[in-house]
């Protein structure tokens, strides 16, 4: 029997894919001290696009978040989950900038690494930041993508863990399985291949999109994986990962070791689920068990952005663009489905559908794709298509797909003297959109709501009342306010 | 590749489930012509425990309703369902009355029968399916999946060949009543069963309680049984079983073939989702993956009712020692299916035993008669120190000396006195009383209306509420006057 470690993905994962980066630091800090109490091996929180995020909250700084919030986590280790390099606006960020973020997120208190590239390609890059993270204190993991297709085999992956976990920096490995396809019995093979070539800590995160990903993690924990990734209920399920709640359940009953303050977690699921509550955000929920999940292989099943496209009209045409999107996907080589791709492969197979004329018009991700500027595909492109976008490439500007030569930190500070290097890292993941609204950063610490019903009717009568007294009396307490 | 079958289980074993039985033929009337015609092979819709809850908690006449739903689908196999040895009471039922529920079912059209007894009577179970062969119905004998070191393949295997000797069984049904069928057992578990089966099609009902119970289909289906039980989506998942929506997508993507008539589907799906918002039924949602449904095998009803037991006894907090002890109990007792009534009877031993405190110091009646074998012989022995402690049970020696009656059809018209005989089969399994308030009652009811939004949920229980002649009403989308 495992003695097994939980990652919070709460703050991380949790709130990505489901509340689409909504969850604001003001929305976390009241909960943060119990969090930090429960026992995770880690919380994570920072990424891409916690900096990035979602538009509303560019009026919050992340660096001041991580200053909060390492206030807060002082027995748990705060993780950052960092793609290397990061994608901003489809093109990749220098890696002199990405040394200076992992630097900086170092210095911040940022005390665990998950680096990886979803294409597993960029090894030299992931063991140099690696090597800043190590030399700081960190624990570092990097990632394999799961993705179920005829080139992504047990070999495969062995190989791929191997070559990702050479350096002695990086102490494990997460097998990211992005669309909950990870079925027990591939886990079966999948688990032993890998550990045979790495003898390191295995991880598993597995979005619970059909609802398997729980007995996943119950037969990767009889295989010797010992840390599985989970959320506290509101957050948990769907297109995020399993509940931490019914996970502690299995495993007690299976016979596993834990050390997590399990009266604990009643308390956090009740703040998120009034968080939702109070900013009409989703409450995770439970899906079928759909096999259309391994066809398109979409974190989060099925896409609002298809469903956007296609309009109310033409809804009937999702099934035909999703069997579309199977097949783009083999075609190119089967990279797994995380953004730029997952956009990418979606547009191409909306137009493929619409236009009649399949890649008649090659965007500017799929052009960068195929001339391997974000590094090799798993699988070869299939040759037909390869000529159709080449023929489109040749009337581009070949300058969408150069991969630029890496620019010193010093060349890419000359331009931005004035910025702070935070300041200056935030651009840098914001892109375009963001870099205007970064100076009047700032974060709301208070949290949206109160704790109670009669909270709320006070904070209400304090707002409204003009006379002198006011004595409230409810059930249980009485209150008199005098101005 | 296969061409898959339906039972829609959405007016039975879906609302069983879900809606604690309350579901009333009027709130299933707008809709059934649809599901006449939507392709299914089978439409279950009864038994004898509804028609008490109909009777007790609907006020609503059994037998009128199954007419009405019945003549509503004219081209429906409609399936009725029973024990081969009682209808309701947790005691023996007389065979005489078994068969002539069977009759009265059938002259009210019922064409399908579905029969079980996890102590598997086959002399009982044959004679039933005889009795419904007189009207040509079909029958299907259940083989009651649950897990034990008695309940092996060739356990399985072997009462499948017993149930299927009869020319009157035309299909073998696997009944997985806790969703305890694991996608990996299915393999043995079905291909044990074909082996026994004499060449007659399988059918699957799998609770799906853990979520898992698509995957088990679909095994299923791979090792050769071709009808499945779903219900509407409204009406699946949670306790229920998969939906019929969820099913059909996965077949199709496998290269199975079907013949629903899937636009149907959804207007099915429609109306039930909107009764069951009006009425404040629960909508079935899939459940977390949890290992219990492995380690209890408790039906999907019954931990309610055992909370339930325990609150009486001020003693919420020790659901999970009942849990465990329904396990321990259920070993001691020879490994009985949980299913009706031996869930019961397990259970409430287990209630008695924690609350006690004293294992086996109080034991019901009904426990006793399963040990002196009033139910049938017992799947494996019983252990020897619970029967020494059964049979010095004060109830022990009257229990042993007065095994359940068999009176003839004639006996017992005689002794119910001048009524017909569907009036004496609700006497058989509803006090007098009851029946008395459900024809006080009136007619039966058939206006259901359904309500568009939860909104008008609101303005309704308003109209019945206040007293004002005037009433103004303003919400995001809408403002409403009401003027009396």
């Amino acid at each position: 029997m495992a003695h097994v470690a939980v990652v919070d993905q709460t703050l991380g994962q949790g709130q990505h894919v489901l509340w689409n980066d909504r969850l604001g630091t003001n929305m976390i800090l009241p909960i943060a001290a119990i969090l930090d109490r429960v026992g995770y091996k880690a919380i994570d929180r920072v990424s891409q696009s916690t900096f990035s995020g979602y538009k509303g909250r560019f009026d919050e700084d992340p660096w001041e978040e991580l200053r909060l919030l390492t206030r807060s986590f002082r027995h748990t280790p705060i993780r950052a989950s960092v793609r290397c390099p990061a994608i901003v606006e489809n093109s990749a960020l220098p890696e002199a900038v990405m040394e200076l973020w992992v630097r900086k997120l170092c210095e911040y208190g940022v005390k665990s690494f998950c680096l990886y590239d979803p294409l597993h390609d960029h090894v030299d890059q992931i063991v140099r930041l690696a090597a800043i993270a190590a030399r700081n204190g960190c624990e570092v993991v990097t990632a394999v993508f799961f993705t179920e297709d005829s080139v992504h085999t047990d070999s495969l992956y062995a190989d791929i863990a191997k070559k990702l976990t050479s350096s002695s920096d990086i102490s494990g490995l997460v097998i990211w399985d992005i669309a909950g396809v990870l079925t027990p019995m591939r886990v079966r093979s999948l688990v032993p291949a890998i550990l045979e070539q790495v003898p390191k800590n295995l991880e598993i995160l597995s979005h619970n999109v059909i609802g398997i990903s729980p007995v996943t993690y119950l037969e990767g924990l009889s295989r010797s994986v010992q840390t599985i990734h989970s959320c506290c209920r509101p957050l948990a399920n769907g297109s995020s990962l399993p509940s931490i709640e019914v996970t502690l359940h299995n495993l007690q009953l299976a016979g596993h070791s834990f050390e997590i303050r399990q009266d604990l977690l009643l308390q956090v699921a009740d703040h998120f689920r009034k968080i939702a509550e109070r900013a009409d955000l989703p409450i995770g929920k439970m899906s079928e068990y759909d096999l259309y999940a391994f066809e398109h292989q979409l974190q989060g099943g099925i896409s609002h952005f298809l469903q956007t496209e296609l309009g109310p009209k033409r809804q009937g045409e999702m099934d035909k663009v999703l069997i579309e999107m199977a097949l783009v996907r083999k075609e190119l080589g089967y990279p797994p489905m995380v953004v730029p791709f997952s956009t990418m492969i979606q547009e191409i197979a909306l137009s493929n559908i619409l236009t009649k004329e399949r890649y008649a018009q090659p965007n500017d991700t799929l052009l960068r794709y195929v001339s391997g500027y974000y590094g090799n595909s798993a699988g070869p492109i299939d040759s037909a298509v390869e000529v159709a976008i080449k023929d489109s490439l040749g009337r581009k500007a070949s300058a969408t797909t150069t991969v630029e030569p890496q620019a010193s930190l010093t060349m890419l500070r000359n331009q931005h003297k004035q910025l702070s290097e935070e300041e200056f890292i935030t651009r840098c993941l914001r892109g375009g959109a963001g870099s205007a609204s970064v100076a009047e950063s700032a974060v709301g610490e208070r949290a949206p709501f109160t704790s109670s019903a009669e909270l709320d009717q006070i904070t209400s009568i304090i707002r409204q009342a003009k006379i002198r007294s006011v004595d409230i009396e409810t059930g249980e307490i009485s209150i008199s306010l005098l101005r | 590749m296969a061409k898959i079958e339906f039972v829609d289980q959405t007016m039975r074993d879906g609302q069983q489930s879900l809606w604690g039985m309350r579901m009333q033929a009027g709130m299933a009337l707008p809709i059934t012509p649809y599901i006449d015609r939507a392709g299914y092979r089978v439409v279950d819709l009864t038994g004898s425990s509804m028609f008490e809850v109909l009777i007790k908690y609907c006020r609503e006449d059994p037998w009128a309703g199954l007419d009405l739903l019945i003549n509503s689908m004219p081209n429906s196999r409609v399936r009725a369902g029973m024990r081969a040895n009682a209808c309701v009471t947790f005691a023996v039922t007389p065979d005489a009355i078994m068969d002539l529920w069977v009759r009265r079912l059938a002259a009210h059209g019922i064409r399908s029968y579905w029969i079980y007894d996890v102590l598997y009577n086959i002399d009982k179970m044959h004679r039933l399916a005889k009795v419904a062969k007189e009207s040509g119905a079909e029958v299907a004998a259940a083989i009651n999946f649950t897990m034990s070191p008695a309940h092996t393949d060739e356990y399985f295997a072997a009462r499948a060949a017993e149930l299927s000797a009869s020319p009157d069984v035309d299909t073998i049904l696997i009944y997985d009543t806790a969703g305890s069928l694991m996608p990996e057992r299915v393999a043995s578990v079905v291909s044990s069963i074909r082996s026994g089966a004499n060449g007659k099609p399988i059918e699957i009902h799998s609770h799906n309680i853990t979520g898992l119970s698509p995957i088990t289909y679909l095994e299923a289906v791979k090792h050769g049984v071709t009808i499945l039980h779903t219900a509407s989506r409204p009406l699946a998942n949670g306790a229920s079983m998969p939906s019929t929506e969820i099913m059909l997508r996965n077949l199709d993507l496998l290269g199975h073939t079907h013949s629903l008539d899937t636009d149907l589907l959804e207007v099915i799906a429609e109306h039930f989702t909107r009764v069951g918002t009006t009425y404040g039924f629960q909508l079935g949602v899939p459940n977390e993956f949890d290992l219990s449904a492995y380690e209890h095998q408790i039906p999907g009803g019954m931990t309610g009712t055992l909370r339930n037991q325990l609150i009486q006894h001020r003693m919420a907090d020790r659901l999970d020692d009942v849990l465990n002890e329904t396990a321990v109990v259920r070993k001691e007792l020879g490994y009985p299916g949980m299913m009706t009534p031996f869930s019961q009877l397990v259970g409430t031993q287990a209630v008695l035993n924690i609350v006690t405190g004293q294992r086996y110091s109080v034991i019901p009646d009904e426990v006793i008669k399963y040990a002196v074998g009033h139910y049938g012989k017992p799947v494996a022995p019983i252990e020897l120190d619970i029967l020494d402690r059964i049979s010095t049970a004060p109830r022990y020696k009257d229990i042993v000396e007065n095994p359940p009656a068999q009176p003839t059809l004639e006996e017992l018209r005689h002794e119910y006195g001048d009524i017909s005989d569907d009036e004496l089969l609700l006497q058989a399994v509803v006090p007098i009383h009851d029946i008395d308030r459900m024809r006080a009652s009136g007619s039966i009811r058939l206006d259901f209306p359904t309500l568009s939004s939860p909104e008008l949920n609101f303005v309704r229980e308003l109209m019945q509420l206040t007293r004002a002649k005037k009433l103004e009403l303003l919400m995001e989308n809408a403002s409403i006057e009401l003027e009396r």
